[in-house]
């Protein structure tokens, strides 16, 4: 026995390692240096006792099984850091590791000698390489949650952004309805007054052929209007997704025109300085939808004002493969704390009526589907809407 | 499926066969041996699959949550084991073993899964002549969808599998192990193979 020990003291003193050799009954054969210093046992104090007599948290029913079937097989079982922790109990007292109060330890348990059935248990420190690993967990539970954050966040700012869409066509729609309403008020009243007309014509006995043809004939030609109304609103707002050549000074001439019976009801003069000539190849609904929207907050602008000079005037910059539209006017401009704040979706400055997703939308479109930028400079006199588009999209 | 694909003859497949059937006796005892339990594991069946078509294998798996084990082996025979268990079956081991711990049954599972891998391919590398040695197995919860990360597998790109159903009747306890080799090491084996097979002749 004494001789086993030195050789086997000569073979494991150096080593970086715990090893202590045991039967399958758990009878202590040798416990290194390495094990003396860490658990400040001496080996003499050890020998030929079990080891779950000295350590009596190791689970002996298992470290027994292990060793048997190590012997068995002849080759290696194992213990892991991961799962099982440590099975010689030893206090670390450092503090760079006090994630665990115990060295954390890979055990092999080694055939040595199949006759007397020993094995070698051959312990070694994994706590730092534990550290690691429960700090890189505990990093990567962090990153994923913060991914399913960043991704919850995502699909409620596109399920936002759809919402917005929705409500902005909603409020275009609702918009889309004023104006049908307030153009075709006068016609309607036209017609209701020749009818009122022949009906009194009728009953007095005064109603000739000739009035008759004459009144028939307006009521058609207002009918066929009203008709034509409905169609231009149509073609402006329904969602073709078509590029075609867009002369800009029709656009601000023609087809703004359900504008400018508002314009003319509160005396806004509107101006058009742009060379008829000139074209671009863009989405002409999307541009005109958010020139509309301009527009329009210039008329809410001037409602709220006693102005009597009140102008709107678009005028036009080219550039060599771009070009510059600017919207003007003259009702008072914008507060500085507002004007930082214009684009944001929901933010309106009017009293009522406002759904605060006019000029996001506008932005939207311009950007991203136009391809352009929209910038808007303000001051006590007026607010200038400056609208960016290269000239072929 | 790729171009260069290493194939094993049938008299190849055959003479592996018989080595794995030795393999796979040992490994038996072994296993009942540890657990004090009547086991048996079924007759092994070997194959070339690409990884893809290893993934199709898992795939048909997923039943359940496994518990999955793998092990890795070194030496001229070398490569990587991938065991798995079901939860219901990994509770019937704790049961049997007496285990009351998460940790304790993840211990025994990696138990099973080197003795599995240990007996499995010591016997097999022996009867070839040559030796393995092995790293400590690592253990895995995987959910199977997410196997096609495990990275360890990323570094295959054909591999044999020798895959056992291991089975403890009385304690329904069912396991399958898939022994899992590199392109190189199927290439020393087939060299093996034929020297066993000119042997015979």
């Amino acid at each position: 026995m004494a001789q086993n020990e030195t050789q086997y003291n000569l073979r494991t003193a150096d080593l970086d390692n715990g090893i202590i050799i045991v039967d399958d009954t758990l009878s202590i054969y040798h416990f290194n240096k390495w094990l003396e210093l860490h658990t400040k046992i001496d080996e003499e104090s050890v020998l030929t006792k079990k080891l779950d007599e000295i350590f009596p948290n190791i689970k002996t029913k298992t470290l027994i099984r292990k060793i048997k079937t190590a012997l068995r097989m002849n080759t290696p079982t194992f213990y892991t850091a991961a799962t099982s922790h440590y099975l010689i109990p030893i206090k670390i007292n450092q503090f760079k590791n006090s994630i665990f109060e115990y060295m954390q330890q890979d055990v092999s348990i080694i055939p040595y000698d199949k006759e007397k059935k020993l094995v070698a248990l051959i312990i070694k420190d994994q706590t730092n390489m534990a550290s690691a690993n429960a700090l890189l967990n505990s990093h990567i539970e962090e990153i994923k949650k913060l991914n399913q954050a960043l991704i919850e966040e995502q699909k409620l700012r596109e399920k936002q952004h759809q919402q917005l869409l929705t409500s902005s066509r909603s409020a275009a729609m609702g918009d889309m309805i004023s104006m049908i309403a307030h153009q075709w008020r006068q016609p309607l009243s036209l017609i209701t007054t020749m009818m009122a007309n022949m009906k009194v014509k009728k009953e007095l006995g005064t109603l000739d052929d000739a009035t008759l043809q004459n009144s028939f004939k307006k009521i058609e030609e207002t009918i066929y209007y009203l008709s034509d109304t409905i169609n231009d609103f149509r073609d402006y707002f329904k969602p073709i997704k078509v590029k075609s050549n867009i002369n800009l000074y029709e656009l601000f001439s023609k087809s703004i025109f359900f504008l400018k019976d508002e314009m003319s009801q509160y005396n806004i003069n509107y101006k058009i300085n742009i060379d008829k000539n000139i074209e671009i190849y863009t989405y002409k609904n999307e541009l005109l939808q958010s020139i509309i929207n301009i527009i329009k907050n210039s008329i809410d602008a001037f409602k709220e004002t006693t102005l009597t000079n009140k102008n709107i005037t678009v005028s036009l910059e080219q550039k060599t493969d771009k070009i510059i539209l600017f919207i003007e006017d003259n009702a008072g401009g914008i507060d500085k704390e507002h004007l930082e704040k214009i684009f944001e979706p929901y933010f309106s400055t009017k009293s009522k009526n406002g759904t605060g997703l006019g000029l996001y939308i506008c932005k939207t479109i311009i950007e991203k589907h136009l391809k352009g930028t929209i910038d808007i400079y303000s001051d006590t006199n007026g607010t200038k809407v400056a609208i960016t588009l290269p000239t072929l999209l | 499926m790729e171009e260069n694909k290493i194939t094993l003859s049938e008299d190849e497949k055959d003479v592996l066969q018989e080595l794995m059937n030795i393999a796979y006796g040992s490994a038996t005892a072994v296993v009942a041996d540890m657990l004090d339990a009547f086991a048996s594991l079924s007759i092994p069946n070997i194959q070339v699959l690409t990884m893809h078509e290893l993934f199709e294998t898992f795939d048909k798996l997923k039943n359940s949550s496994y518990f999955f084990a793998t092990q890795a082996f070194s030496g001229e025979f070398n490569g990587e084991s991938a065991f798995f268990i079901n939860e219901e079956s990994a509770q019937n081991l704790a049961t049997h073993l007496e285990i009351e711990s998460k940790e304790d049954l993840d211990d025994a599972i990696l138990e099973l899964t080197n003795v599995l891998t240990s007996s499995l391919t010591t016997q097999l590398a022996a009867e070839m002549g040559s030796e393995v040695i092995f790293s400590l197995p690592s253990i895995f919860k995987v959910p199977l969808q997410e196997i096609e990360n495990v990275e360890t597998f990323q570094l295959y790109s054909q591999v044999i599998v020798i895959d056992t159903d291991l089975n403890f009747q009385d304690q329904k306890i069912h396991g399958k192990i898939f022994i899992l080799t590199k392109d190189e090491s199927i290439q020393w084996l087939k060299t093996k193979l034929n020297i066993i097979l000119e042997q015979l002749i």
